[in-house]
């Protein structure tokens, strides 16, 4: 390894450190000069429970239909050379730059009940506006190419000759993919469905335009910063960004587990 | 046991063209050819990994061409080895009898048999990252073979391996063919592993198997240029045939040569091949029946270990072969005159 000069390494160091103290000064701020009376009454409030556990389980859905339709996507995409392919890695990575309002009216515009996806649906006694599923297609829509793109760079970091070589072995494609192009790009698809997870909690854009109600706990924070102000809004942030911490690092940790 | 017939297929580009071959049962065939002249995509054409164009593949007489990898009972070794990274040697040896649905116990006997046959026994326990290089390489070919594949396709196997474990290889590979009686396809770019292993070698450019033959037949009358050079012919010239009194004669230059071939008439150009192998030095001047007879003062000397490579200068420059203790027992020096013989039967002309 070549050695830096130090000079260079403590320049790159403080530069860096300015992102560094971007994502934590605030975060910190919030979190530990918050009262902590308010914050264990904030606990204790059922609204805010409820939009928590909403938010959660909202964007745990959210993961697991884009894992059951992603995952091939994905694949597809990594594996085969097609015409419009790159159009469609581009359409992927949409949601990521536009704005999440944006996002939101024209999920809107598919779902909502003048529309004809939504009057389909509703016939079969699904409804999205103001609904559950309304919040999951939301949280999917927005926070999906973390999951189809770190899947995709899972499947592609795998050498194809193993799935030839398990093919020739006897193996049919459904199996070489079970056995052996899961297991190696198990590590990058529960990465991406952590991201996407994570995501689709912190998700306000699209889920505010489709779903206001049920509250999920970004859209809960907005409407108490509005009706009561930092200090009534500020303890439920607090709570959920606790929350997320504890459940995604304890996520990392296990992933980084079976990595070892 | 395996028949390409009319072989054709585009990949992103690249054309594999009117391939026609034949190799026997039992048969260790090696194809020949540089990086880039498609022997890899070939051969996983063979194995049903890429769909051909035009075509058949024949394997013991059944039309495989459109049948899945999976039902050609083909076995592949690739020159990395491929081996599953997250299986240690056993499963990896036992992934094809899984399968199969090979009964457990069943499957333990076979890998264990095959495992002592290719001396990975103490290894099955491992994982791939922790293998030597011919490690891996015997764990591959356990793999492949312990599902008793019809033919065995290996794809410069030994090229990631350093000389001495090379040769260990070959004489594995020259064991396996012979105890095991497998159909082989070997595909190489190195001229000394195909002369080594092959029953028969099949030379490969740009798409198209231009040569097929034992390595006698193509080492002494190699079609073209190409050839000629891949089998690291010292002595190719660009030549004309010229009818002189009734007996054909070959110039280069201003250099004549006689040649005993029925296939060549007078005016044709093309190139004249001389075995630097087949050419007699001498000191003095040589009584010979050969018809090529040749004076000229030493330009070069090259020691290749065993072998000295004397260049000459006969009015062209011509390289002979000879033992290195030889070339010391006659004190070979720069400038010295030399005498050369080789026989109009052992120069090959091409066009």
């Amino acid at each position: 390894m070549v050695m830096k000069p130090a000079g260079f390494t403590i320049i790159f160091s403080l530069l860096g450190s300015v992102i560094v103290l971007l994502i934590v000064l605030p975060l910190l701020k919030m979190t530990l000069f918050g009262d902590p009376a308010i914050i264990l009454e904030t606990v204790q409030d059922r609204d805010v429970i409820e939009a928590i556990w909403l938010s959660l389980r909202a964007s745990l859905y959210a993961t697991l239909f884009c894992l059951i339709f992603g995952i091939p996507l994905a694949y597809i995409l990594a594996r085969h050379d097609f015409a419009g392919r790159r159009l469609i890695e581009g359409l992927i990575d949409l949601p990521i730059m536009v704005p999440h309002t944006a996002a939101g009216i024209a999920l809107l515009t598919v779902f909502g009940k003048k529309f004809f996806a939504g009057q389909l649906f509703s016939k079969l006694g699904i409804g999205f506006v103001g609904r559950l599923p309304g919040i999951v297609v939301a949280m999917s829509f927005v926070s999906l190419p973390f999951l189809v793109n770190s899947a995709k760079d899972g499947f592609r970091s795998i050498d194809p000759r193993l799935e030839n070589i398990s093919r020739t072995l006897g193996a049919s494609p459904w199996r070489t993919f079970w056995e052996i192009t899961l297991p190696l790009s198990y590590r990058h698809i529960l990465s991406g469905a952590i991201m996407m997870w994570a995501r689709g909690i912190s998700e306000f854009g699209a889920v505010v335009i489709l779903a206001y109600h049920p509250m999920v706990a970004p859209v809960l924070i907005f409407e108490r910063f509005n009706a009561y102000g930092l200090k009534y809004s500020r303890p439920v942030a607090v709570v959920l960004v606790l929350i997320c911490l504890i459940i995604f690092v304890a996520l990392r940790g296990l992933a980084k587990r079976e990595r070892s | 046991m395996i028949e390409l017939a009319g072989l054709g297929a585009n990949f992103a580009g690249f054309n594999l063209e009117d391939i026609n071959l034949c190799i026997g049962a039992g048969e260790y065939f090696v194809l020949l050819g540089p990086t880039g002249a498609g022997k890899t995509l070939l051969l996983e054409s063979i194995a049903g990994l890429y769909n051909i164009d035009t075509g058949h593949i024949y394997i013991k007489g059944k039309d495989v061409t459109r049948l899945s990898p999976e039902c050609r009972q083909v076995g592949i070794v690739y020159q990395d080895y491929a081996l599953f990274p997250h299986m240690d040697v056993e499963e990896n040896i036992a992934y094809g009898l899984k399968q199969k649905g090979t009964p457990r116990q069943e499957r333990k006997e076979l890998v264990s048999n095959m495992a002592d046959f290719l001396e990975v026994t103490h290894l099955l326990t491992r994982y791939p990252k922790n293998l030597s290089g011919g490690e891996k390489q015997r764990t591959a070919l356990a793999r492949a073979l312990v599902v008793e594949p019809e033919i065995l396709l290996l794809d410069e196997p030994s090229s990631a391996l350093d000389g001495q474990t090379k040769k260990k290889l070959h004489r594995e590979l020259r064991r396996i063919h012979k105890e095991l009686h497998k159909t082989v396809l070997h595909i190489t770019h190195d001229l000394e592993e195909a002369l080594s292993l092959g029953d028969r070698i099949g030379i490969m450019e740009h798409g198209r198997v231009i040569q097929v033959g034992s390595p006698q037949e193509i080492f002494r009358k190699p079609v073209n240029q190409f050839v000629a050079q891949f089998f690291c012919h010292d002595n190719i010239f660009r030549c004309q045939v010229q009818n002189k009194e009734g007996k054909m004669k070959i110039t280069v230059e201003t250099v004549e040569f006689s040649i005993s071939s029925e296939n060549i008439c007078d005016g044709e150009e093309g190139f004249l091949l001389i075995p630097a192998e087949g050419i007699i030095l001498s000191a003095e001047p040589i009584k010979s029946s050969a018809r090529n007879l040749f004076c000229g003062p030493v330009t070069a000397t090259k020691n290749m270990g065993a072998i000295t490579d004397v260049t000459l200068d006969i009015g062209i420059p011509l390289v002979a072969k000879i033992t290195a203790s030889s070339a010391e027992d006659m004190g070979i020096k720069i400038g010295d005159k030399l005498f050369a013989a080789f026989k109009a039967t052992s120069l090959h002309f091409f066009s």
